[in-house]
């Protein structure tokens, strides 16, 4: 078995915001126009909402290149809309703008989904990040696929970005995970013996019409369509670079890890789908803040204690991989100050004002991304 | 030896009561009739209903006792709500009720509430119908569960009532069934294999306060955790009496067919879940006018003659439980199609959801009065 690369890339879905009104505006179209006219190395992927912006990177051999390439994509962005007077937010849910507003981007695929999931559809006004890692060997990726589904609670609860919905706050930590598991194929897959058994289920789907090929399964995490990777996609956007680079980072260790323990027979046990479910629902409602159940102890453990558990878990290879400063400082930092969800809600807490929400969102997207290359952390 | 199941009946519905005039939803009662007793609990805009109990209840085992049981229990009801002044109507959904916020996060007090089945009724206003046959044999009844996961979606295809939520046409045929998979532990089950493996997981749920009480599981279908039925809660609440008592003869003569299956060694083929849920999401969003996968043929066929066909393997066993004229009703539901149909034809014609809440309310009682 070969050993996997454990190459990143980075996907991350923008909002586009009017810095007046801190509302979502609808502009992806007049971005796609001037994309054509002016930039052409990179590629700037619509999504169904016209407010929507999607970019990634290139694959990334290691974490230093992965956050120097998030912090160009993130530059880029944020200097494209800054010049058309607009700006950009790394969150999971927009404040306050209502998807009852929003045009959708007119591509007949996008026409097409909404045929398919009507109302589902109109209100999936949502932003998420996706991290490749690259594994080359197939029955070593399904292998890690079933493994690691068991921390994608604890990720997502490290990312959690969308506390707010539609002007309100929702008391959940994400509620974009709320709205998107409304839509089929979504949510914490299943167990799989081989990647046989994948790839039948993926031929079944398509030879009878369910999908047209992969790309239309969207669970937490996914062998993907066409690239050699694992595509982790349990996580909202995440507002600070930094910490989008720490989260990748992790992913990157933990497959790492599992790797290790393979060469020596070992391996982490494997859980129900239903249980790993449980502590989705408990990372969504209270992010870094709740308790998540350790289903090898059964017993419910503060989100903190089982975060350092990961990272001790990863301390070995986050020499061997470079990565340490990207992941264990920042990590700590998060446990320590909260996510994303947790800054919102103290901005409106204090102010009680979500345009303030907006704005304090719009400057932790471009925090460290428009200076010269800093030390993270 | 296997136990053979008793196959006996229960049937819980849930009552919308709604204003003559305005038809909007003033409180809903659910009424069940189970193998523990009757059960009844109002739920309000304001809050939850004592629930109370009745533990004088006939086990029935025949459709036609069913039947005037539950006819029975429609027209007391219908009485309740006269005289307040009120109209009952039973469906997926209310047309345009919303009692919270549509966008209040429902799953933020998860597992912290007892009673979280009634409080999700209350907060998402959506409205099943439950059928329990009796299975008391545990390891049988885990088999018939794993096995009959497949049929689940043909069955939610037939009883689809709640195309309209919170006054929007949402565009599915059963919005219930997709808003109840936020709920946890609901929508298509994974498999079990054997009631020790079905046993240890409740455990564990309530072990590790994932569950506050072992009923706490509300999949499309459940061996009871502490009652010796399996129950069906896969479809919408259906208003048309003879419609609910074809769905009960149904799951009955399912359940008959699957355990002489397993008599004569043999077994519906087992598929993975994610197909199964494939068929699921179809039969929420278009009913029966999709075609519906034959994953034996890896095909689409039309929903319509899978559904077929499935009456053809178990017409025979409805003939020998006494239930054959009401499960045919099945075939006329095929061709007339399901409540979801005629509420949307209903809005079609007078623009207006009020008067599909009316239709609804005639319908509910067209089989009783």
């Amino acid at each position: 078995m070969k050993r996997p690369s454990l190459t990143l890339g980075i996907e991350e879905e923008y909002q586009i915001i009017d810095p007046e009104t801190r509302a979502l505006k609808s502009y992806i179209t007049h971005f796609l126009d001037m994309g054509r006219q002016v930039i052409l190395s990179r590629e700037i992927k619509p999504e169904l909402h016209q407010s929507q912006v999607e970019l990634g990177t290139h694959i990334c051999h290691n974490v230093a290149e992965a956050y120097e390439e998030l912090r160009e994509q993130r530059k880029f962005i944020c200097e494209l809309a800054r010049d058309q007077g607009l700006a950009i937010v790394a969150a999971g849910t927009h404040p306050f703008s209502s998807w009852v507003e929003q045009q959708v981007t007119p591509f007949e695929r996008y026409y097409n989904i909404l045929e398919d999931m009507q109302w589902l559809a109109r209100r999936l006004l949502i932003f998420g990040m996706h991290v490749h890692i690259g594994i080359e060997d197939r029955e070593f990726l399904i292998d890690t696929m079933n493994v690691l589904r068991y921390f994608l609670p604890h990720l997502l609860a490290l990312s959690t970005s969308s506390p707010f919905w539609q002007g309100r706050a929702t008391g959940m930590k994400s509620y974009r995970s709320v709205l998107f598991q409304d839509f089929p194929r979504t949510g914490i897959p299943t167990y799989f013996s081989t990647w046989d058994d994948f790839e039948d289920l993926v031929n079944t789907l398509v030879e009878t019409n369910c999908i047209p090929d992969g790309s239309k399964i969207w669970w937490d995490v996914r062998p993907h369509f066409k690239f050699p990777t694992l595509e982790f996609r349990i996580f909202d956007i995440v507002t600070r670079l930094d910490e989008a680079i720490a989260l990748a980072g992790l992913i990157q260790a933990l497959v790492a890890w599992h790797w290790d323990m393979r060469q020596k027979n070992m391996t982490f046990r494997t859980y129900r789908r239903d249980q790993i479910w449980e502590n989705k629902i408990r990372a969504m409602r209270d992010g870094i803040e709740g308790e998540l159940i350790d289903w090898g102890k059964e017993a419910e453990v503060p989100f903190p204690h089982l975060a350092e558990e990961i990272l001790e878990i990863v301390d070995p290879y986050l020499d061997e991989l470079e990565s340490r400063e990207y992941v264990e400082p920042v990590i700590r930092r998060v446990l320590k100050e909260g996510t994303s969800a947790e800054r919102q809600l103290r901005v409106f807490e204090a102010t009680g004002d979500l345009r303030a929400v907006v704005d304090h969102l719009i400057e932790e997207t471009c925090r460290g991304v428009m200076d010269e290359p800093t030390q993270p952390g | 030896m296997v136990q053979a199941p008793s196959l006996t009946l229960a049937v819980e519905e849930e009552y919308q009561f709604v204003h003559p005039e305005t038809r909007a939803l003033e409180r809903v009662l659910l009424q069940r009739i189970a193998a523990d007793g009757l059960f009844w609990r109002e739920i309000t805009p304001t809050g939850l209903g004592a629930p109370r109990h009745d533990r004088d209840v006939p086990r029935v085992r025949r459709v036609a006792d069913i039947e005037s049981i539950l006819k029975e229990q429609r027209s007391q009801v219908f009485k309740m709500a006269e005289r307040e002044g009120l109209e009952v109507a039973v469906a997926g959904t209310h047309p345009f009720a919303s009692w919270h916020d549509p966008d209040e996060a429902l799953v933020a007090r998860y597992n912290r509430q007892d009673q979280l089945m009634d409080m999700m009724i209350a907060r998402l206003l959506f409205f099943n119908m439950n059928v329990q046959v009796g299975v008391e044999d545990r390891n049988l009844a885990v088999d018939i569960m794993d096995v009959s996961r497949y049929m689940m979606p043909h069955i939610l295809a037939i009883s689809a009532s709640s195309p309209f939520w919170r006054g929007e046409d949402t565009g599915l045929k059963s919005v219930r069934s997709v808003l109840m998979e936020n709920v946890p532990r609901s929508g298509m089950p994974d498999r079990f294999r054997s009631w020790s493996a079905y046993r240890r997981f409740i455990d564990s749920m309530l072990r590790t306060g994932s569950m506050t009480a072992e009923t706490h599981v509300w999949w499309d279908v459940r061996v009871h955790p502490t009652l010796p039925v399996i129950e069906f809660r896969v479809c919408d609440a259906n208003p048309r009496l003879l419609d609910v008592i074809a769905l009960i003869a149904l799951f009955q003569a399912l359940v008959a067919w699957l355990w002489d299956l397993r008599r004569r060694n043999l077994t519906f083929r087992l598929y993975h879940g994610d197909l199964i849920k494939e068929n699921r999401w179809r039969a929420s969003r278009y009913a029966l006018d999709m075609p519906l996968i034959d994953f034996g043929k890896r095909e689409e066929l039309p929903a319509r003659s899978l559904v077929r066909e499935l009456l053809h393997l178990i017409m025979d066993y409805a003939e020998d439980l006494g239930s054959r004229t009401y499960l045919e009703r099945i075939y006329t539901i095929l061709e007339t199609g399901t409540s979801a149909d005629r509420q949307k034809r209903v809005y079609e014609k007078h623009q207006d959801l009020r008067e599909v809440v009316h239709h609804l309310v005639q319908e509910t009682r067209q089989d009783v009065v």
